[in-house]
Formats: structure tokens, C-alpha cells, sequence
């Protein structure tokens, strides 16, 4: 029995399963897999960026369910566009690029329809109303309570950065790109990536001090 | 160096992007001497590490099967075709209007060799005389009185039975 399980163990090691070879891949095999017609490949994309664009489009927009929205709609772009992607560049930038795109139009178009916005906010007030069922009891109610104040604050901090400084400074502070990424996924020239995350780094400061001191 | 001067550099100290030795030691010795901007530096510290300890926000479960469905029910259709923008239908109306005048600039330039236009022949209007219309001098018409009104037709005569039966 024993050897059997070890013979079963050695084969899997030697030939690892298609899912588990495609995770050791770099991203422009993957793509090139993918186009190459392997639907396994485009499930690993989706893995692989689904929690990041959730969170850079969700700290964009500030809305959860929209920004999860706006993720399957990048990854139906991404399916959709992916044989015009050029493959000498990076393809995390391209998707932030879709992403970013995606984000700023529903920015766009929250500012023109005032009803969208209400709905936006009142969506959170519901979140707020709702009693904190199956929190994690091994945690202190008002560590908590204290943690979650604290998120909010730093979230509504961020939420008052003009929108086009908000998508500079996340995707600077909270997804660690270069300068040069995030020049490409903006659509702006390196001079006015430097010029607004100045701003929006003081800005930023600027509101978060009063609600720290 | 002034507070205004250490913000117009801090992000780019922030990424150790300054080049100048001296600009960078300016800014260090200001943020050490300044309490406002040691202050406004502590914030911003702060509130992005509460902002990474919060950490991330977890997909849904079963959210990579609902992308997966939808990019696969997406597959097939066709992109819709999106209704230009209206700054961009005025701009293509402009450029309509431009070509439009271009092109009718183009067919009335000077060509020597053209035969010339014929004048429009008009005809002039034609004179009618009016019809003949009984007509009363103002005089005529101040001694007008119900009396000199125009006697009464045949027409309107009592029928000849009616009379004989009233001489009866």
C-alpha cells in the first residue's frame, strides 16, 4: 500500500498535473499558452490578477460589488483583445491598463448620473447597518470595532483624493508599481505621474493627519 | 529651506529620487528641524500602514467559476457597436460641413477656358386689364341715404296670384 502511494507520488512529481505546471509559468507563457487555444491557460489568468484588480479597482471606486463588476468585465476584454496584446510588453500592465480604463469610466459616469452615486453610497450604509455576523469570535469585539474604524478612515482618506491622483497613488503605494507602469497604465507622461503623486501623497497626509493626532 | 519647498520635493524623496546631494541634505535637515513637516510625514506614514495592515479584500467564493462563465458566455457575441459620443457625431458634422464647403469653393474657382453661364431669362409680367367695376365718387357717397338705396330686383316681387287674391 505504502509503495504504491509513494509510486503514485513520484509520477505526480514527474509529470505534475496541466493546472499545477501552468502556475510555474511566467505570465507571457501563460498568454502564449492561452493563445495557442489552451482555455487552461486564461483560467490561470484569471487567478492570478482577479484578487489584485479587485482590490485596485475597489480602492478606486469604492464600491465592492461594482468593482467586482468591473473584474469580470476586464477579464472579458482581456479574453476578447488578448490576441492583439503585444507580447514584448508586460501583461500585469496591459490588464491594469483595462482595469484603470474601467474605473475611470465609472467614475465618469457616476459624476454625470447623481443617482448612481446615491446608490453607490446607500449600498455602503447597508454594509454599516448590518449586525457583525460570523466575525472571527477569537478576536476582542472592540479591537474589532477599533480596526474596522480605523479602515474606514484611511478608505474615506484616500476617497478624497481627485480621482486621477487616487489611481496614482494606489497603484503606487498599494501595488508597488514604477513610475514607468504607471505612466503606461494612466495613459500619461512620467512628468505628470511624478507631479500627481506629489500631490496626492501631501493630499493624502494632508486629511489623514487630523484623524491620527 | 521653506515648508512649501520640502512638499514640492517630499515625493520624490519618499523614493530616494533626488539627485542632488545638496537638495537631498536640505530636505533631510528641514524634515528634522520642522515640526509641522515632521508631523505631516508621521501622518502619512501612519495612515499608509494602517492602509496595508488592512490588507486586502478577498474575492468572493466562486467567483473565478462566475468570471470564467461569463467570459465564456461573452466569447461569442459580438461587440456591440457603440453610439459615437455626441462630441464626437458634432465633430464628424463639422467636418461634413467643412468638406462640403471645400468642395463647392472648388467648383467655382476661375477656370478660364469655361464657357460662360447663360444669363437666367426672366420674362416680365404680363399686364391685365382690370374688370370693370361700377364705381362712386366721394360726393356720390355723402349724399348716400337708405332712401337712394338701389331699388329692389324682380326677383324679390310678390308672385302675381298673391296680388289679385289681396285686390280681391
Amino acid at each position: 500500500m505504502a509503495t504504491a502511494i509513494r509510486t503514485t507520488d513520484v509520477r505526480s512529481k514527474a509529470h505534475p498535473s496541466p493546472r499545477k505546471a501552468l502556475k510555474e509559468l511566467s505570465d507571457s507563457v501563460v498568454v502564449a499558452s492561452q493563445l495557442a487555444g489552451n482555455e487552461l491557460a486564461f483560467a490561470e489568468l484569471v487567478e492570478r490578477y482577479q484578487k489584485r484588480l479587485l482590490n485596485f479597482i475597489y480602492r478606486i471606486i469604492g464600491d465592492r460589488e461594482r468593482a467586482e463588476d468591473l473584474v469580470q468585465e476586464v477579464f472579458i476584454r482581456v479574453h476578447r483583445h488578448l490576441h492583439r496584446f503585444d507580447q514584448s510588453k508586460k501583461f500585469s500592465t496591459w490588464i491594469y491598463t483595462i482595469g484603470s480604463n474601467l474605473a475611470k469610466n465609472e467614475l465618469r459616469n457616476r459624476s454625470r448620473n447623481p443617482l448612481v452615486l446615491f446608490q453607490a453610497i446607500k449600498k455602503t450604509w447597508e454594509d454599516d447597518d448590518r449586525p457583525l455576523e460570523f466575525e472571527d469570535s477569537r478576536h476582542r469585539p472592540d479591537d474589532l470595532f477599533r480596526k474596522r474604524h480605523l479602515r474606514e478612515l484611511v478608505e474615506w482618506s484616500v476617497n478624497q483624493l481627485p480621482h486621477h491622483h487616487r489611481a496614482v497613488f494606489v497603484l503606487r503605494e498599494l501595488e508597488g508599481k514604477t513610475y514607468e507602469e504607471i505612466a503606461e497604465i494612466t495613459n500619461c507622461n512620467l512628468g505628470t505621474v511624478k507631479s500627481r503623486l506629489n500631490r496626492a501623497r501631501n493630499r493624502f497626509a494632508q486629511v489623514v493627519q487630523p484623524l491620527l493626532d | 529651506m521653506r515648508c512649501s519647498q520640502f512638499k514640492k520635493h517630499y515625493s520624490e524623496f519618499r523614493d530616494s529620487l533626488i539627485t542632488s546631494p545638496v537638495l537631498k541634505r536640505e530636505m533631510e535637515h528641514h524634515l528634522a528641524i520642522c515640526e509641522r513637516c515632521s508631523r505631516h510625514n508621521r501622518a502619512f506614514e501612519h495612515g499608509l500602514y494602517l492602509i496595508r495592515e488592512a490588507g486586502d479584500i478577498e474575492p468572493p467564493s466562486g467567483f473565478h467559476r462566475s468570471v470564467m462563465r461569463s467570459v465564456k458566455l461573452n466569447a461569442r457575441t459580438p461587440e456591440p457597436v457603440v453610439p459615437a459620443p455626441p462630441a464626437i457625431a458634432a465633430a464628424a458634422m463639422l467636418a461634413a460641413a467643412v468638406a462640403v464647403f471645400v468642395f463647392e469653393d472648388n467648383t467655382d474657382s476661375f477656370d478660364p477656358g469655361a464657357q460662360p453661364i447663360p444669363a437666367a431669362v426672366r420674362t416680365l409680367p404680363q399686364s391685365v386689364p382690370a374688370p370693370q367695376i361700377d364705381m362712386i365718387t366721394l360726393t356720390e357717397l355723402q349724399t348716400f341715404t337708405p332712401e337712394t338705396r338701389i331699388p329692389e330686383t324682380d326677383d324679390e316681387e310678390e308672385p302675381a296670384d298673391e296680388q289679385a287674391s289681396e285686390a280681391q
